[in-house]
């Protein structure tokens, strides 16, 4: 069971396209009892991997249907027929920070200090320009050039070259976790190709997108190279 | 036209033939004739609910050809507006129920006078059985809270809906590319037949459609019957949810019957629940499962 493109959150909390907020919240905790490990309905129909992932997906469609602006904006790429990330939730949220943050301005009373402290840190360091100095939203770093064209030219991205651009720009494990809310053990999964030790690919395939984001590559290119090697290597 | 309500569920013992029996009672209470029939085949013992003799006429007879008309096997209850057709007699080979007499019983179940009829299945997942199921219009899956029978009952839905399936493999001619898809299961990530048919709509939308509308009429109702705790009346809404995100099939919780001594002291009278105690909570509860299966318009959720 994976969440690829056709089952939307709707589905999957199986709610109605308009249900109320508190339908959502009554059928999200059905479903967290119906797919918690020692239901007996379980019993020969999932296995307790299985159920853990569903309980994934669960806790994703709810952490955007829960949420009126997420949900909003999830009915609106619904209705328009795009094809939907699977980590939505997170990936919503990262590339509208800057809009939530100005929303938020407007509305004071809403105001949202975490968010606004990172676009403040990315807006002061975007103001410190050296040509010779490299930036992402963590770090900074100095430019090689040879190895940007490597970068840039480069087609298969697997674990041990995303392992080299990270230190290279200067990302430490530790921040990539914190910024991507990726477990670390995660991380050092996918640097190491370690595949057995990732879940299923939807989330693999999430995992990608964000660090490749977060290193400012293509995030379309890194991850489809990524998802071939992990499939081709056995992963779920 | 004759509207089927089947009851089934796999396992022996959980209360198919007292929910079929209270079932008929409540339809007949609000003014609908129902003819109860006993597909227990070898287990016969429906007559026994409604504190009736066994019927000197059984489906037997009328498999050999001593009785023509399927209608005439119906017997009186005791209760009006409700009539039973037993099963078969003991010295009767199941074996010699063979496709064509299947066939024959349910044209015989269909032209039955009577506005509706419930089947009483038996236990088990044997062909027949399914057929029986797989043909009425409303398909009743019946299931007590304890991890055997509902594993039996997930056999059960399994088998019914593996027959389904391959009938509508067949009809909608779409062996080749389910073949094709199961080959290569793993690295599709197939491991459940709901996976088969997401894969299926991506790979041809045209051939899902085509098996999804044959599935459609796979349609379940579940009973959850002896219960005794909230958490016991919850796992419906699990079962519902399973058969979903498992089969990609709908499910309808319809309601629960308590566990109660109002039951099995009629049981042990020989009378209908209905009868003996009219004032339980359990017949209440009969009346909104009734409900439920005669309007799913103005379905009544189990909260």
């Amino acid at each position: 069971m994976n969440n690829s493109s056709g089952t939307t959150y709707y589905e999957i909390l199986e709610v109605a396209p308009d249900a109320p907020p508190h339908e959502i919240q009554r059928a999200y905790q059905r479903a967290k009892t119906t797919y918690s490990a020692d239901n007996p309905a379980l019993y020969t129909m999932f296995s307790a991997e299985e159920a853990r992932e569903l309980l994934k997906i669960i806790e994703e469609a709810y952490s955007v249907l829960a949420n009126p602006s997420l949900r909003r904006a999830y009915d609106e790429a619904l209705a328009r027929g795009e094809p939907i990330p699977d980590n939505f939730a997170s990936l919503y949220a990262a590339s509208n920070a800057e809009e939530i943050v100005k929303a938020h301005q407007a509305l004071p009373d809403f105001e949202s200090t975490v968010t606004l402290k990172t676009t403040i840190q990315s807006q002061s360091a975007a103001k410190n320009l050296d040509p010779n100095t490299g930036r992402t939203s963590l770090s900074t770093y100095t430019i090689d050039e040879a190895f940007e064209q490597e970068i840039k030219n480069a087609t298969e991205f697997d674990g041990s070259f995303l392992q080299r651009i990270r230190l290279y720009k200067n990302v430490s494990l530790d921040q990539m976790s914190e910024e991507t809310k990726i477990g670390r053990h995660y991380l050092v999964a996918v640097e190491t190709n370690d595949f057995k030790n990732l879940p299923a690919a939807v989330f693999v395939r999430g995992f990608i997108v964000q660090i490749a984001r977060v290193l400012g590559l293509d995030e379309q290119k890194v991850a489809s190279s990524y998802m071939k090697l992990f499939r081709s290597g056995g992963g779920k | 036209m004759t509207t089927v309500w089947a009851v089934g569920g796999g396992k022996g013992g959980i209360g198919k033939s007292f929910i079929s029996s209270n079932l008929a009672i409540c339809l007949a209470r609000i003014g609908k004739p129902v003819t109860v029939v006993d597909l227990d085949l070898g287990g016969a013992n429906l007559h026994t609910c409604f504190g009736v003799n066994a019927p000197s006429r059984t489906i037997s007879d009328f498999l050999s050809g001593r009785i023509s008309n399927f209608s005439s096997l119906a017997v009186e209850t005791g209760i009006p507006g409700v009539k039973i057709i037993s099963g078969f007699n003991d010295d009767f080979e199941v074996t010699e129920l063979n496709p064509t007499g299947r066939s024959l019983i349910i044209e015989g179940i269909r032209q039955l006078p009577s506005p509706y009829v419930i089947l009483d299945l038996g236990a088990g997942t044997g062909e027949r059985t399914l057929d029986f199921f797989l043909t009425a219009d409303q398909k009743i899956v019946a299931a007590t809270p304890e991890p055997t029978s509902l594993e039996n009952a997930y056999r059960f839905i399994k088998a019914a809906f593996y027959r389904k399936f391959r009938l509508a493999e067949h009809e909608s001619e779409i062996h080749d590319l389910i073949e094709s898809i199961m080959t290569n299961r793993d690295q599709n990530g197939i491991r459940s037949p709901a996976d088969l048919i997401r894969r299926l709509t991506a790979e041809s939308p045209e051939s899902a459609a085509k098996l999804k509308s044959h599935l459609q009429d796979l349609k379940l109702q579940v009973i959850l019957n002896q219960v005794r705790s909230r958490e016991d009346i919850e796992l419906g809404h699990s079962m519902k949810s399973v058969c979903k995100k498992y089969f990609g099939i709908e499910a309808n919780y319809i309601g629960y019957l308590d566990h109660d001594n109002a039951a099995w002291r009629s049981a042990r009278k020989r009378k209908p629940l209905i009868v003996e105690f009219p004032y339980s909570s359990v017949v209440g509860q009969f009346l909104g499962i009734t409900k439920n299966l005669l309007n799913p318009q103005s379905f009544r959720a189990v909260i």
